[in-house]
């Protein structure tokens, strides 16, 4: 029997029960669309975290506070922090942390609350800290001023907005300098906003509020959280970030008493281990979307399968008859597998044209995640599996096929 | 051309068999116009298939051209059947979803022919008068049209043997005519016929009969129209009894 000969019959067994076969063939399209649209949203998500990472800036550490570590156990106790003015005053000294810049620790601390001028109201990250916090986190001013270190000393009552929040609450002001905000009914001058970032990863970068850190904590910080959340530490140059994690760490577990590393209190993370981190996490992720697609797919390849079985008991009859007239076992294997193949084929070009549809959709829809991205290894994955699925769910019954006798078919009708 | 010795089929489980054939001796010569008769359950279809290789013998040995066919493979045994041999079954056998042509043109396509298709297809059609009807499907037409379909399909590789089971059992006594009338114009032609029947009406056309009972050959005798050529033309109109 020709090739041609043999994808025609294929052909004209599958449009005959064309509905059927469309039905059993979704299984496969919506298995391979998932494959793609899942594992492309997963790959923007931990590209879009990864970024995100990096977008603290290349040179930084960042110290956390935690909770004793038993076993390699981190728990995170209350709202307690371990972390100190004191701690940050040792990490200044550059005896102690030579590889930091001049003023290179910044504590950091924040609260989510409301934020008011006249009429508009809105709730944003109120983040206190010291002068450098806008240099180290990468944040420029697009207007005014930063706060310096006597307002700091002295708490006054002055923020930066961010560029979200300037609009939102001054949405018919173009310049806010100088005006008035409300923050837990304490009114503070606007002496300053940072020019737009726009968003990484999913979170909006212009959403905050800055102000020196004790202003933060005589009028807004809530006693039952801790004053120090974050110490951030900037290294003179990206390369010495490890170095400056370790001698963090070092002037810490001295100042906290502690003489084994594993009991800190403390945990010290550099932007690399953090993008590492975003990195197999953003793996973990596809991996389990992928997984929970291609479960979808081997359902799909089960319908093929349920399908063909059906078909080679109705067919039983035209098996037989084709076994009269000369077919061989090898010809009917060979007419059902190309079947099933087919519509393996078929329903893995619908497939990925919907999956590249669907992560443009949902691109389009959830504006808050990042674009998805369709690679190319997700599309050929998806088709291989669909592949290996439609020969697969095909083999069984088309051997079962192969195996009737030419005259026990025959008498099937 | 073909010859049985001592050959039996039994189907069912080793515990409990049913025996359909038991020691058959056969030849059937080159050219001849053979009809098996016997009761329902007698054994003819079983015989008929298994000299179709349809099936396999459970004991004794078939010989087709020469060659033993226990000792074929499936390959083999279907290019048989493709190449020399061709079948009208009593319920046509057509596939229902194809047209007319396509399933005449069946064994052509597992034969791997191409350039020749269409014409010895067309042929095959012009032959039983049913080129009217070829994009037809096949389930839309009478019993009738779809028997001489069938023998279309059965003599399109021009095989040298024909098997015809009851082929005029299913349809009206003028179609059983026409049918009959092709199977011996096929048989003029130098083919070997083979036709189950228990119409005796049929088998008288045929140059001998075998008579089958409980799965033995009982009898072997010369047809009562011993001219094969004028057969064909005096037989008589065939019975309601023939359907």
């Amino acid at each position: 029997m020709k090739l041609r000969d043999a994808l025609l019959v294929a052909y004209r067994g599958l449009t005959r029960h064309w509905v059927r076969a469309t039905l059993n063939v979704l299984g496969i399209v919506a298995g391979v669309a998932s494959v793609i649209m899942l594992v492309s949203v997963a790959h923007a998500v931990s590209s879009s975290a990864k970024a995100s990472v990096e977008g603290l800036g290349a040179n930084l550490v960042v110290v956390l506070p935690s909770g004793p570590s038993a076993s390699g156990i981190q728990a995170n106790i209350g709202s307690g922090s371990s972390l100190t003015q004191s701690d940050v005053e040792a990490l200044e000294n550059p005896a102690f942390v030579p590889d930091a810049v001049p003023d290179g620790a910044i504590p950091t601390a924040g609260v989510s609350t409301n934020v008011s001028a006249g009429s508009h109201t809105w709730q944003t990250d109120v983040i206190g800290s010291y002068p450098g916090f806008g240099a180290a986190r990468g944040y420029t001013l697009s207007q005014g001023r930063a706060f310096d270190v006597s307002e700091v000393d002295s708490g006054q009552p002055v923020v930066i907005l961010g560029q979200t929040v300037a609009r939102e609450v001054f949405p018919d002001v173009a310049n806010p300098i100088g005006q008035n905000v409300l923050i837990d009914t304490q009114e503070f001058k606007v002496i300053g906003e940072y020019a737009a970032r726009g968003y990484s990863g999913t979170f909006n970068q212009d959403d905050l509020v800055a102000m020196p850190i004790s202003t933060l904590w005589s009028f807004a910080l809530p006693t039952t959280l801790p004053r120090i959340q974050q110490i951030l530490v900037v290294a003179t140059s990206p390369s010495k970030t490890s170095a400056v994690a370790t001698e963090v760490s070092n002037t810490l577990l001295h100042q906290h008493n502690i003489t084994d590393p594993a009991l800190a209190d403390f945990t010290v993370q550099t932007q690399q281990n953090l993008v590492a981190n975003a990195e197999q996490l953003g793996t973990v992720m596809q991996w389990m979307l992928g997984a929970v697609a291609v479960i979808a797919l081997v359902t799909g390849g089960i319908g093929i399968m349920s399908l063909m079985l059906a078909t080679v008991g109705e067919r039983a009859y035209e098996i037989g008859v084709r076994r009269a007239v000369g077919a061989s076992r090898e010809d009917i294997l060979g007419q059902f597998l190309l079947e099933s193949l087919l519509l393996a084929v078929l329903g893995g070009i619908a497939g990925i044209a919907l999956g590249f549809g669907g992560a443009t959709f949902m691109g389009d829809v959830l504006t808050a995640l990042p674009a998805p991205v369709v690679t190319g290894l997700a599309v050929l994955v998806a088709a291989g599996v669909a592949l290996v699925i439609g020969v697969g769910a095909g083999l069984y019954p088309a051997v079962r096929a192969s195996l009737l006798q030419p005259v026990e078919a025959v008498r099937r009708q | 051309m073909i010859e049985l010795t001592s050959v039996g089929r039994t189907f069912g489980s080793a515990s409990a068999p049913v025996t359909a054939l038991l020691d058959v001796n056969l030849v059937i010569q080159r050219g001849e116009f053979v009809a098996i008769v016997g009761p329902s359950g007698s054994g003819k279809s079983t015989l008929l298939n298994l000299i179709g290789c349809l099936d396999q013998p459970t004991s004794g040995r078939l010989f087709f051209l020469g060659e033993d066919t226990s000792t074929l493979n499936d390959t083999k045994l279907s290019r048989i059947r493709n190449r020399s041999i061709g079948f009208v079954f009593q319920m046509f056998n057509l596939v229902p979803e194809l047209t007319v042509y396509e399933n005449i043109e069946l064994p052509l396509v597992y034969a791997g022919v191409t350039k020749q298709r269409r014409a010895l297809t067309t042929k095959a059609l012009e032959r039983v008068g049913m080129e009217h009807r070829a994009d037809h499907p096949a389930s839309l037409l009478s019993g009738g049209e779809q028997q001489r379909v069938a023998i279309a399909r059965a003599l399109v590789n021009d095989p040298a043997l024909i098997l015809a089971d009851e082929p005029t059992g299913s349809i009206d006594p003028a179609s059983a005519e026409q049918v009959m009338e092709l199977l011996g114009e096929l048989h003029d032609q130098a083919r070997t016929i083979v036709l189950v029947t228990h119409n005796m009406a049929v088998a008288a056309l045929a140059q001998r009969v075998v008579r089958i009972e409980s799965g033995t050959i009982s009898e072997v005798g010369r047809s009562t129209a011993p001219d094969p050529n004028g057969a064909v033309k005096t037989a008589p109109p065939l019975p309601a009894s023939a359907r």
